[in-house]
């Protein structure tokens, strides 16, 4: 018995709709990018496992290393300073999430100064920065 | 008299056959630069210095306390920071309207308050209030 010929073509990938996959992953990076606005400190964050995750577009960060410098937004600060600084980003933004991105071998004291600066300001949303467990 | 000869009008065009190589190195240029970064954090709500403070029964609270040197006391019993969350889910059963009160020595290291909220969160109770200790 003879078999007929199978038909052979070559196999190819059709490459047409590559430049359309291109452009929408460009426009999902696009998108996605966030720009970081601020350097920070160098700090070891406290870990948890109870840390949930943050709305970024809320936040203002506080950042304390553990000399104890303090900034918001790559700006060096006294403590009596962030009163001032609160005031006016509540001012623009009620909903404002303070992030306390602070050294975790810093004392509390330190950090319960910052909270005391905070609620004289109003900004009574805080939120403990930490590294997940 | 010489015949003048007409030009060619074919419309201009901008090439497009480049288009998607720069799309791609657009594109390379942000998967490079692009870190999707996430942020954990433990919210709290501190209260308002105009409201009034909240009163509380005294049997309603159960008093979790981290020393400068790291200990930590359930209602002055000494406990082991990982049986803090246990002992407070068996307080919660008993009296759903705990409240707990952390206070952290104040020359505890912050991570030790951290670590006591971590618990109190992990015990899923939901009253708990933050103050600063002895020191």
């Amino acid at each position: 018995m003879r078999f007929a010929k199978s038909l052979s073509c070559e196999g190819t990938i059709p490459t047409g709709s590559m430049g359309d996959i291109v452009f929408l992953l460009l426009v999902f990076f696009m998108a996605t990018t966030i720009f970081k606005l601020e350097e920070g400190l160098t700090v070891t964050l406290p870990r948890a496992e109870s840390g949930v995750r943050v709305p970024r577009e809320r936040v203002s960060h506080i950042w304390a290393d553990g000399n104890g410098n303090l900034t918001i937004d790559d700006v060096y600060l006294q403590m009596n300073q962030i009163e001032t600084i609160m005031v006016q980003k509540v001012r623009e933004n009620p909903q404002l999430l303070v992030g306390l991105n602070v050294d975790s071998t810093l004392p509390y004291s330190f950090v319960d100064d910052i909270l005391k600066q905070c609620r004289k300001a109003n900004a009574i949303n805080v939120s403990f920065t930490n590294d997940l467990e | 008299m010489a015949k003048l000869k007409r030009p060619n009008m074919t419309p201009p065009e901008i090439s497009q056959a480049s288009t998607a190589d720069i799309a791609f190195l657009l594109l390379i240029f942000f998967i490079s630069t692009t870190v999707f970064e996430t942020e954990f954090g433990m919210q709290v709500v501190l209260p308002g210095l105009g409201g009034t403070p909240m009163k509380v029964k005294r049997e309603n609270v159960l008093t979790v306390r981290a020393t400068a040197d790291g200990a930590v006391f359930v209602d002055d019993a000494p406990t082991a920071l990982p049986e803090v969350r246990n002992v407070i889910k068996a307080q919660l059963e008993k009296n759903p309207d705990l409240t707990v009160s952390i206070e952290t020595d104040g020359n505890a290291a912050y991570e030790r308050m951290v670590d006591v909220l971590d618990e109190v969160k992990a015990a899923k109770a939901q009253r708990f209030s933050i103050k600063k200790g002895r020191g």
